[in-house]
Order: C-alpha cells, then structure tokens, then sequence
C-alpha cells in the first residue's frame, strides 16, 4: 500500500515541462539591420519577416546607438519605431542628438522561384528627420550555391534621401528634397519628399553557412554627411562587413566593420507569438462522467427530486462551488431551470481562454447533475457582466471527447448567445460571493519615455492596492503608492500653447512621494440583450478625478460594437492625495470598435479630449488567439501642429503580452506596453477604470470561438 | 545614507510582496505576484524522485501501473488509472493519470488522447491502428492526430499507414517475460513526413504491452509499458 501511494502521488511530470522542450532548431529566415529592418547590415533587404514577429534590436557604431522595434503586422505590412542617440553631436544646442522615427514596410512581391521579394520602405517617414529616406529593394535566396553549405541571400535595391545621396544615377522621379532639420517639429507624414531627389543602388550579400553562423557584405549608398560633417565618425569606404551568430531561437548576435572605420555591434531579440518560450501546460482535466443507459438503469433517470427542486438546487450548488474553485473557476449561481436544464454562471479565475472555462465547468456538471439533466447553459460573466450563454448538450460531452475533431464537433452542436441578465428565486448564490475583499501589496514602476537628457526615467516604489466587492456589480478599488527611487520629476518641462494636462507629468512626479494613484466606485450592469452600463466616481487616475459614464452595445457574434461616454474630469493636485485643482472639463467619445476578422480589430473615438480640444483616435491592434495583441493609435483633434507642439500630433503603439505565454502557467493576467514617442496635451484622453469593452471583449461569444481548440483541455 | 534606506525598503518591498482575497488585482503589483507565483509554483519545483521500480514493489500494488516516457522532453512517468469508459463508437476507453495531472487516454493500448503535457494530442483518429493491433483491419488505413497549438487552435495532421508483422519475441518488463509479437505501424503524411509506431502485443490475450507511438513534432514518440495489469 505504501508503494502504491508512492507511485500515485509521485508528482512526476518531467513528462510535462523541461527546459528548452519546444524550442526547435533556429532556422534563420531573416535577419535585421542597424535600423532594425530586415537587411543586410545598414542597408534594407526585400523579405519580410515571418508574419507576427516582434523584433527588438539595439546597434551601435561611431557613437551612433538606434533602439529598435520591427512589428511584422501582417505579410505584406510591417512597421518600426526607433530611437536614437549620436555622441559628439555638437552642434545646433545638442551635445548628443536623440529623436525617434516610424519606418513603414510593404512587400511588393513574394519570393517565388526565380522572382526575388521586392519591398517598398520608408524609412523616418515623419517630418524631415535625419534618417528619412525611401527604396525599393529586391531580395533573392539561393540554397547551397556552388556546392556552398547552407543559404545565400543576394540583395540589391534603389534608395533615395539618405540612401540615395552616395554615387546616384540621377532623379528618376525629379523634385528637390529638403535637407534634415534638426529643430524641426517633426510628426506628419513628408509625402511632398518621398521618392524625391537623387537615387542610388545599394546591395549586398548574405551568406548563412548554417543554422548558427552568418556572414554579410555590402555596398552601402549611405554617405552619412549629417555626421561626418559635424564630426561624429570618419567615413572611408562604401563597404561595410560582418559576421553574425545566432545564440538561441530569440538572440542573435554580430560584429561589423562599417564604412573602413568603425567597429560596429547589432543584438537582435526577435520573437513570435505563435511561439512562445515554453509551452502552456494545464493539469489535464476532471473525466467527464457518462450516465448509465437509460433502458438498464431507469431508475437512474427518476424525476422524483422534481418537487424539491429548490433545496436540491441549493445542495448541488454548495457541492459544485468548491470543486470548481480548485479547477480555477468562481461559480456565481446555479439553477436548475426544470428538471432537463440547469444554468450555471461562472467567471474566470485563472484562465485568459474561456473555452477552458467552458469545458472544464461543463465536465464538473456531468458528474454532478441529475442524470435527467441533458442541456447545460453556462454563462460566461466577467465583473459581474453576463456576457455570452453557452449551451451544450450532455450528450455530446459525452459521446465527442475522444472523436476526431472533437473541438470542431462540439462548437458545431453548442449554441453561443447573449446572456440573459436575471435568475430566478430557487438560485443557489455562494455566501462567498459577496462582499468580497482582496488586496495586494507589490512594486511598481512608472516609466517615462524619450526625455531629451535620458531616453528613459522611471520612478519605482511599493503598492498598496486592494477591491471591494459588496455586492454584484459594484466595486470600490484603489490604489497608494509610495515611491522609493525615481527621476521623472528630473523630466525637462516643456511649454505648452493648450491646458497642461499631460505636459505637467514632471510636476505630478515631484510633488508626490506618497500618492494615491486612484480610488474609485464603479457600477456596472447589463442595461439591456446587448448592452451594458458602467458608472464610474472618484480618483479615476493618476492625473484626474471626476465621474464617468458609459454605454456599449455588443450583440454577440457582432464584428461591430458601439460605445458612448460621457466624463467631468477635474485636474488633481500635485501631490496626488485628496485635493483637486481648478482645471476641469466635460469630455468624452462615441466610440466604434469593429472586428475585421484575422485578428484585425479597429477602433475610432469620436469626440471632446482633456484639453478641451475635439477630434477622433484612431487605432488598429492585431490581435492573437493566445491574447498577444500589437497595435498603433493616432488622434487628430482641432489642434494644429504648431499649437500641439514637437511630435505634431498624439500618435503611439501598444503590446500587450499575456503573462502565460511567458510563463506556460494559465493566469489571466496581461502586461501591456503603451509607447509613445511623445507625450503632449493634445488629443489626451481621460483614462478610466473599467472601460467596458476591454472587460467584455474576452468572454464575448467571437473571442470564445477563437479559444475554442482548448475546450477539452 | 538615503540611497542606502531607498534600496533597503525597494529589497523589502520585493521580498514582502503578498496578497489576500479571491479576485488577482490588475495593477502592476497583481502582475508581479502573479510572475513570482509562477516561478515558485512552477520552474523552480525540484525534480520529483521516482521509485527504483522492482517487481516486488510492483506486487504490493494495489492499482495498475503504466510507465510512460518521452525521450524528446527526457520525460518518465508512472501512471495510474483514472476512468474507464466504453465509448459509443470507439468502444472501452482508459484514462490514465500522473500525481500531478497529466493524462493519456488509450483504447486496447492505442493512445487517442493526452492532457496536460503541453501540445497537447486533443484527439485522434486511431479506428485503422486499432483494428490493426487486435487482429483485424485493412491493408491501408488513415490515422490523424489533432494536436494542440500555441495559438489556442489545433492543428490537424493526417498520414496514411501500413502495418508490418516483425514475428515473435519474448519482451521482459521488470523481471516478468511475455510472449508477443512485434507490430509496425508505418505511416507517412502528404509532406513525406514518415513515422514508425510500435507495438508488443502478448499472442495468447492480446493485450499490449509495450508500445512507441507518434504524438506530434512538439512531443515527438511517447513510450508505454503496462508495468502492472490488474
């Protein structure tokens, strides 16, 4: 007996996890330049990246460092934001000179057997910034040439502005361009400059000897006057080469020899959603139990516990809410609807996919309900929101686990719908549910971006943020801060021609040592079928206090969903504590999001911003079935560029990374990573706990569908 | 003195980082005690000890015993029964189980299901391989694998098999020998890709003793021994 308890509760799994177990042989497809493009070493190349990659890069020569990130947005598109710094600058009020820049990738051609890929770029895209240029270059790999191991990539392309201001052969397409300024704003899209001025080739040779080594030259139609003419490196030849070594499935690493002066190094950390570090490992699931026959055992299908529905209710209800708990799951009603039906209402603890939620809730109800129940309906909520009605036949949990396509087989017979809003009286509600408190205590960093002195000032400090719960739908939140390190309040302030809204950040970060980050109530409820209501009051950010409210219409299976919100917002003190400013505005948006389909989702809000000033953000995240998300976002408002200031206009990206791909453990936690190259007091928009349609977009009856191959897991 | 304290206190902070009630708090700090949880709960378990497994050991059980081992991911395991069902169309199924949750279903031997590993096989399509083992079946037949991918889909792959009779032998699992005879399934899909499933069935009851079968390029071969029946 004591060996039989050995090997039962030997927690084995080696089976399960191992270091390393999912990643494959780096089979290198294509590699990145200095400016963090697929290229050669400071020339572009004509491939794209394998769609969905996230490529981080950071390389550095004659005192010239670019920090990039590549998004790989669809197979045609891509898009890269950069920053960078030049030591010994020396000249127009900079010692070193820092700026970022947008880059946009299109692939003209895919590569074909004899066709080469041709991509169109534009580099530094915005205003006339120092690395503004655009080019067409073609791109062709040839595997084991000469009896040669491993690949061989040739490029050659045509480049104009900076890459076309070395050994040109002419204008093709005419027009001057004007030269890089230093102090100018920057921000818009230059489209009078684009393809104009002088071009010329450039190209180059990659040879991949094998899954590791790499080696690269080129011929570079970069002549870098900018620099060398204010003395940041001497330029001596055209050619630039390398060597390149790929460290694991996301580092690669090389050195360089660039323009016969300088040594040169690229780190590139490139990775893939579809491919995360370690896979996602979930306990397998609780069996699910068949009834027995119907002609064998009738008794089995007795309905005599009809009368008594109530109480049975309540004594399967009080089985059934621990068991799912273990399983991660909070039960927030159960109800027996007639002797064939039962309705359980569940939310999410610890899955970011709901077709687990789903599953796992459905296998607990066949090893509990009464064999005469056959139809499950399972209501997906999230925040106390019925947000999507599951319904599954017990027949088919039990007869399609093990069939071929089980996943496919069982979303075809399931029904997904909008969840009705009430329960009826015999509804068994844990005691647990409510009021509920939970509270954590843990660090927090508060970055700030491109400074002009640093690139990045961060305070950091401890958190204090608790939840209370008293009652279903309503939830009073907050959030204390103590900084223990920082120099945001260092960040050098700027003036502004529009309320200080945002640009008055440094003199929040000085004030407040020990802050209240926010402190709200919020209220929320299924207004109707399809839509759904919040009410907002309180310390609603680090910056603003006020109320808010919003409506959004989501009819499940929807592409499209529309929101209207409605705030007064009145500017907080300095020292974040209690007291408010005089600073206050009436803003909000009507707000369309709209599902493209491929993991495309659109956003457009309409309306009044913190500054008083009136226009529309626009914004497209693409979206995967694991919950990564990339995105971009822009807003125009009734602020001219003048009057907004350096940057033009508010524009930015976003990441938001869920922690289980990262960790292979199911958690429904997220980071996200709002970038924005500046931030001024334009186009500012309230930020509000809670907004609805984050909150339901997960558990909606589209998202579920995407998650859906897990629903056996 | 003051750079000191702030490091003292940020040290503190992260080493004191806690929380309490149901609901994970979706500030910076929820996140971060969701990471340190992970990481405790998760990578940095010790390696667990399994059992010098003798027949004598195997005799004081009081459950069947399946050892399972993925040569791919360095994996060993002893299983134990979880559920046995008899499915509508696919007749009796076996679920067996780890300590800690991982699961692999098998019909007379065949596996059709894993839970838990990680890519998962969600289902299958085994009915050819299955005739195949117990005697019967067609000189071709289909076998599909449903397998699990990172981006919350499932993959489908499907290849074409033959089997091959290799004769009989006498297999040994801890210390008990059993006459049967060695089973080749040989299979390839429409990319070339070819693999090789086997079997050791015992020729007086049928039952499959030992196997080697494909669960996908993530997983790769799986090893079974039934080390005790009943």
């Amino acid at each position: 007996m004591g060996a039989a308890f050995a090997l039962v509760a030997a927690p084995t799994l080696s089976l399960a996890q191992g270091a390393g177990t999912t990643s494959q042989q780096p089979s290198v497809t294509s590699t990145l330049n200095f400016y963090g493009v697929p290229g050669l070493i400071d020339m572009p190349s004509g491939e794209p990246l394998p769609d969905g990659t996230l490529a981080l890069s950071v390389s550095s020569f004659g005192g010239q460092t670019r920090t990039n990130a590549t998004f790989q947005f669809s197979p045609r598109i891509s898009g890269t934001f950069r920053y960078i710094s030049i030591q010994d600058w020396n000249s127009d009020g900079f010692e070193t000179y820092r700026d970022r820049s947008f880059d946009a990738r299109f692939l003209l051609t895919r590569e074909g057997r004899i066709r080469p890929a041709i991509t169109v770029g534009l580099q530094d895209l915005a205003g006339t910034g120092i690395y503004a240029s655009e080019y067409v270059v073609a791109t062709k790999n040839f595997d084991r040439p000469f009896s040669l191991p491993g690949r061989v990539k040739v490029t050659a392309g045509l480049g104009w502005g900076r890459l076309g201001n070395l050994g040109d052969i002419g204008t093709p397409f005419g027009g001057n361009r004007p030269t890089f300024d230093p102090g100018d704003t920057g921000g818009s899209p230059s489209t009078d400059q684009w393809f104009r001025g002088p071009a010329a080739p450039f190209g180059g040779v990659e040879w991949q000897v094998n899954d590791k080594f790499g080696v690269k030259l080129e011929y570079s139609s970069d002549a870098y006057q900018p620099e060398t003419s204010r003395g940041v490196f001497e330029r001596e030849s055209r050619f630039n080469f390398g060597a390149e070594y790929q460290v694991s499935r996301f580092l690669r690493v090389g050195g360089y020899y660039l323009y016969g002066s300088e040594i040169g190094v690229n780190a590139q950390l490139v990775t893939n959603p579809s491919a995360p570090p370690r896979a996602f490992t979930l306990a397998g699931p609780r069996p699910v139990i068949t009834r027995p026959d119907r002609n064998a055992n009738p008794e089995a299908y007795s309905t005599a516990w009809a009368p008594a529905k109530g109480t049975v209710t309540q004594q399967l209800g009080a089985a059934i809410e621990p068991l799912l708990r273990e399983d991660g799951i909070r039960l927030e009603s159960l109800t027996l609807q007639s002797t064939s039906r039962v309705e359980a209402r569940v939310t999410s603890l610890r899955y970011s996919n709901n077709a687990i939620v789903i599953g796992r809730t459905a296998r607990l109800l066949t090893a509990t309900m009464p064999a005469t129940v056959d139809t499950f309906d399972i209501i997906l909520t999230q925040n106390s929101l019925p947000v999507t009605q599951v319904t599954i036949r017990r027949d088919d949990l039990e007869q399609l686990e093990f069939q071929p396509g089980a996943a496919d087989l069982l979303l075809a017979r399931t029904t997904l719908d909008s969840a009705p809003r009430g329960t009826d009286a015999e509804t068994f509600v844990p005691d647990s549910l409510y009021p509920r408190f939970s509270w954590a205590i843990g660090p927090f960093v508060r970055p700030s971006f491109f400074d002009v002195e640093e690139p990045v000032r961060l305070d950091a400090g401890i958190a204090l943020s608790a939840a209370y719960r008293p009652a279903p739908g309503w939830l009073i939140a907050g959030e204390l801060r103590q900084r223990l390190v920082g120099n945001v309040e260092d960040t050098a302030t700027s003036p502004s021609q529009l309320p200080a809204v945002r640009t008055s950040a440094p003199l929040f970060a000085q004030e407040g040592d020990t802050t209240i980050e926010n402190l709200y109530v919020n209220r929320q409820w299924k207004a109707g079928k399809d839509t759904y209501a919040r009410l907002t009051a309180g310390y609603l950010e680090q910056m603003f206090g006020g109320v808010s409210a919003e409506l959004l219409w989501q009819p499940p299976e929807s592409r499209l969903a529309l929101g209207i919100e409605a705030n007064y917002a009145r500017q907080r003190d300095f020292d974040q504590r209690l007291g408010f400013q005089d600073y206050d505005i009436f803003t909000g948006h009507v707000s369309a999001y709209y599902d493209f389909g491929g993991g495309y989702i659109g956003q457009v809000d309409v309306g009044r911003y913190l500054a008083g000033d009136y226009g529309a953000t626009f914004s497209v995240d693409r979206t995967f079935k694991n919950g990564w998300s990339v995105g971009g976002f822009f807003t125009l408002t009734d602020v001219s560029s003048a009057e907004f200031g350096e940057g033009s206009f508010d524009k930015g990206i976003r990441v938001s990374i869920p922690l289980e791909w990262l960790t292979g453990q199911p958690t429904t936690q997220t980071a996200s990573f709002p970038i924005r190259p500046i931030q001024r007091d334009g186009g500012a928009r309230l930020f509000v706990p809670n907004r609805l349609y984050p909150q339901l977009r997960d558990a909606d009856a589209r998202a579920l569908r995407e998650d859906w191959g897990r629903v056996w897991e | 003195m003051k750079a000191r304290l702030t490091a003292t206190l940020a040290l503190t902070a992260l080493i004191t980082a806690c929380s309490g009630g149901s609901d994970e708090l979706r500030t910076q700090g929820g996140r971060y005690l969701t990471v340190v949880e992970t990481l405790q709960n998760g990578l940095f378990q010790p390696e667990p000890e399994l059992p010098n497994v003798t027949r004598a050991l195997l005799d004081g059980l009081t459950v069947p015993s399946l050892e399972v081992t993925v040569p791919e991911r360095d994996g060993l395991a002893y299983l134990v029964p979880l559920i046995s069902r008899t499915d509508a169309r696919l007749g009796p199924l076996d679920t067996w189980t780890t300590g800690d949750g991982t699961q692999l279903t098998l019909r007379s031997g065949i596996l059709v299901a894993t839970r838990g590993l990680g890519d998962d096989v969600t289902s299958t399509d085994r009915r050819g391989s299955i005739a195949f083992v117990t005697g019967g079946g067609d000189a071709n037949w289909p076998l599909r694998l449903d397998i699990q991918t990172s981006t919350d889909g499932v993959e489908r792959q499907d290849f074409n098999c033959t089997g091959q009779r290799n004769g009989r032998v006498t297999l040994e699992i801890v210390e008990l020998t059993y006459p049967v005879e060695s089973l080749s399934e040989i299979c390839t899909d429409s990319n070339g890709t070819r693999i090789e499933n086997q079997y050791f069935v015992d020729t007086r009851d049928g039952t499959v003793w030992q196997t080697r079968q494909w669960a996908g390029e993530k997983i790769g071969y799986m090893n079974t021994r039934i080390l005790k029946k009943k």
